[in-house]
């Protein structure tokens, strides 16, 4: 197999793992969010149950949890899983990076003084207002560091997909990498992982800066 | 009659912070509370200003109920659409500033006018202007709280809340948070506010600035208004044993 051969095919794989990629960011962190919500809610039940969906999201390993959300409704409630493969890993990585979110926007919320509030109330502000207008941007420059480490970890963690036979990058080199007895595919693998942190890395410090502005 | 307040009682679990206060002020005056750490002074003014909700008592703002209590005791405040309303009449400085740091000087001041209040934009940049300059800040509003000092920041609190254009404005130890050069120039606007006959209601420990600027000194101690009067009966000849005490131990 020529190089520009293992290249096109990884290619392919590549886009794979950018959309779980893209598709888990979209998904994790405004749900994460919801979950923040949740688990700061006033009523304890809530609160309660949250700690728990966090506790396990995080206690166990994704790769287990990809395997459950597959697996799962077929041996639950004998759902045919043709077809769902691709949805299964979304829901795995979405709801698994929420709880880690949730976690980090609750420590960014934390770190807001109470006078910030109590200054918003005092000139009117209603509670949407208070949370988008004065909050929300406190907390994003506060949690940026934390975001961009999450977000670096989601890049190399796209490769577990393959547990569910997903044909992603690190699948494709892995099948590559047998079939032709090459190590070759691994180092592209290894390029195309680091690659793909520098730019995360290089667009977070960018979104840092400009929030450099103040404090 | 600007705010009147009736028998205020506010408990954090077992300890009575505010045992039957009752004050009012009138238009244009300017009140100073005083008294000792821990008399509730600062509950007080959370009380008046609604950051806490009151066990028992009754609040309105000219003339429009904001809370009562009925025979059983029951304190109830009106709903939210009334309250809001009534929120408007007052402004409040707080000790610690409470700037939005992520906003410059002049977006702080005109964004609540602009975002709240609905007010026309260039407008209010205008007036925000003209309250800057009153601050003597009218070349700082595109800096940021951070890059000001205490003293400067404070007075772009003030310049805030009056933005909002309140009936009274309260202030919870404005100078308390500051380095002592730097409490001048915020008294001297909050004296410059008091000529202009803005109705104020201060707590301070600023004993020369209280005598000097207001018409009614308020003495707490211990959840209870002690003695109230003329700034020059009070702290000139003062009637109550626990207000003389207090003095002599402010004059070191
Ligand atoms: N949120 C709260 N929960 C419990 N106790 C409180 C709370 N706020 C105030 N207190 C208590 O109420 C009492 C009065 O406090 P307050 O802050 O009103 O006093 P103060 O007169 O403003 O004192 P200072 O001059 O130190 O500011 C204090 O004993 C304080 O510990
Ligand atoms: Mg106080």
């Amino acid at each position: 197999m020529s190089f520009s051969t293992m290249l096109s095919s990884m290619g392919e794989g590549m886009l794979r793992s950018c959309a779980i990629f893209i598709l888990t960011i979209l998904f994790s962190m405004p749900l994460g969010m919801i979950v923040m919500f949740l688990r700061r809610s006033r009523f304890t039940i809530v609160r309660e149950i949250t700690k728990i969906y966090i506790a396990i999201m995080r206690g166990t390993p994704l790769m287990l949890q990809l395997l459950m959300w597959y697996f799962g409704p077929y041996y639950l409630f004998g759902m045919n899983i043709r077809g769902y493969r691709f949805t299964a890993i979304l829901l795995g990585f979405s709801m698994n990076y929420a709880a880690y979110f949730a976690e980090i926007y609750r420590g960014g919320m934390e770190t807001i003084p109470v006078g910030q509030y109590e200054a918003a109330e005092i000139l009117g502000y209603n509670k949407v207002q208070t949370f988008f207008k004065i909050i929300l941007p406190q907390v994003l420059k506060a949690i940026l560091p934390s975001v961009t480490n999450e977000i670096i970890t989601l890049v190399k963690d796209t490769s577990l997909a393959f547990t569910l036979a997903y044909n992603e990058m690190f699948s494709i080199a892995k099948q590559i990498a047998a079939s032709q007895t090459s190590f070759m595919p691994f180092v592209i693998a290894g390029v195309f992982y680091f690659a793909a942190n520098y730019l995360v890395a290089f667009i977070m410090e960018r979104i840092e800066k400009a929030f450099d502005y103040y404090k | 009659m600007i705010l009147q307040m009736n028998g205020i009682k506010k408990s954090f679990g077992d300890l009575e912070v505010l045992k039957d206060i009752s004050m009012h002020v009138d238009s244009g005056e300017v009140v100073s509370v005083i008294g000792p750490s821990g008399s509730g002074k600062s509950t007080l003014l959370r009380c008046a200003t609604f950051l806490e909700t009151i066990d028992a008592g009754d609040i309105s703002y000219m003339g429009r109920s904001a809370v009562t209590t009925n025979a059983n005791g029951v304190a109830t405040y009106v709903h939210h659409a009334e309250l809001s309303q009534i929120k408007r009449y007052f402004g409040l400085v707080f000790q610690q500033f409470n700037l939005f740091p992520h906003y410059s000087v002049l977006k702080n001041i005109m964004d609540a006018p602009v975002h709240v209040q609905k007010r026309h934009k260039e407008e209010v940049r205008a007036e925000a202007m003209e309250l800057l300059r009153k601050m003597n800040l009218e070349n700082r509003a595109d800096a940021y709280p951070c890059q000001l000092s205490g003293g400067q920041q404070q007075r772009v609190a003030i310049a805030r809340a009056l933005a909002l254009k309140p009936e009274i404005l309260f202030f919870d130890e404005p100078t308390s948070a500051l380095d002592p050069e730097l409490t001048g120039e915020v008294l001297k606007v909050i004296r410059q506010l008091a000529e202009e006959k803005m109705t104020m209601v201060v707590v301070t420990h600023e004993m020369p600035f209280a005598r000097a600027v207001s018409n009614r000194v308020i003495f707490m101690d211990k959840g209870v208004i002690v003695e109230e009067g003329d700034p020059e009966q009070v702290f000139g000849d003062p009637t109550q044993e626990r207000t003389i005490q207090f003095l002599r131990n402010y004059q070191r």
